[in-house]
């Protein structure tokens, strides 16, 4: 590509602008985790926690109601170490801003569940003579409420827009599950929470692969 | 219309500034994640990141990480000017 070396090659612009593009995707794909692979992690977080609560609620499979919760808090607690850990290794060898934007977002989410599972616990302290379906409904839609306002957020400090459909998504979602009421609410945000993290997921591959070109 | 930049021209160049302008002025890699992005060697990485520095076109600032001495790299508003004019010339070359 040098002026000197144009003797035996010829300069093409095109080339160049190519090695831009490629060198721009693979910069990108270095700094930031594989959100492809987190979302597909979440998705089956959502399908085997609320799928299980669900299962539990309606005695489709025998187990009780607090093993059913421990379990589903365990799949969450992995999901949540598995994209800690992702984001920490991702902002690993960087310094500046968005080292800060990246960390303070994760705090944030940190932050939000802990609240939520704080909330959890007063909140079933409050009614504990309510049906469980129903502390759990009104609980989950303030953890979906947190989820959803996160992603915004996110989309929002990163200028990533499909992370703002998917809380947009995620807050229609969680409308819904609160009209659908304390029966179904569980079924919504198993098989409703996978397929928005799937659709996110194949969107954020194909990106990436156009980019790639 | 104007020469392009020969700093920026040459096609090692080229990529390490298309990657520290993805980084943006606000932020710095380290040398090594640099490297790895590149698939360069740290001699000819090395020689490279001298010549855009002497540019004015990038900073390379040296730290101590825990015990380790560290060295981060990052885009220069001048350079960010001059990536994005050499971008631009290549799309009116089309």
């Amino acid at each position: 590509m040098n002026a000197s070396s144009n003797t035996e090659k010829p300069f093409d612009p095109r080339t160049a602008l190519a090695a831009i593009s490629t060198t721009e995707a693979t910069t990108r794909k270095a700094l930031g985790p594989n959100v492809t692979v987190l979302y597909l992690v979440w998705a089956a977080t959502y399908l085997l926690g609320y799928g299980l609560l669900h299962a539990t609620t309606h005695g489709w499979i025998t187990l009780s109601y607090p093993v059913a919760l421990l379990i589903g808090a365990t799949i969450l607690l992995g999901a949540i170490i598995f994209s800690a850990a992702l984001g920490i290794r991702s902002g690993t060898q960087i310094r500046g801003d968005s080292r800060f934007a990246g960390m303070a977002y994760g705090f944030s989410w940190m932050g939000g569940f802990a609240t939520v599972a704080v909330f959890s616990i007063a909140f079933a302290n409050l009614l504990p003579d309510a049906p469980q379906a129903t502390v759990g409904w009104i609980i989950n839609s303030v953890a979906i409420l947190v989820v959803s306002l996160m992603y915004m957020a996110g989309a929002a400090i990163f200028q990533d827009r499909p992370m703002f459909v998917l809380g947009a998504c995620f807050t229609v979602l969680n409308v819904v599950g609160l009209l659908a009421g304390p029966n179904l609410f569980m079924a919504f945000f198993a098989l409703g929470g996978p397929a928005l993290f799937i659709a996110a997921a194949l969107l954020m591959r194909n990106t990436s692969a156009k980019e790639a070109k | 219309m104007a020469e392009l930049d020969p700093l920026i021209h040459a096609d090692a160049r080229l990529r390490l500034m298309s990657a520290l302008n993805t980084l943006g002025t606000k932020d710095a890699i380290a040398f090594p994640k640099l490297r790895e992005i590149l698939g360069m060697t740290a001699g000819n990485l090395s020689t490279h990141l001298r010549k855009l520095e002497d540019a004015g076109y990038i900073t390379q600032e040296k730290v101590i990480e825990g015990r380790t001495p560290a060295t981060y790299l990052g885009i220069t508003p001048l350079g960010t000017a001059a990536f994005d004019t050499y971008k631009k010339q290549l799309l009116e070359l089309l």
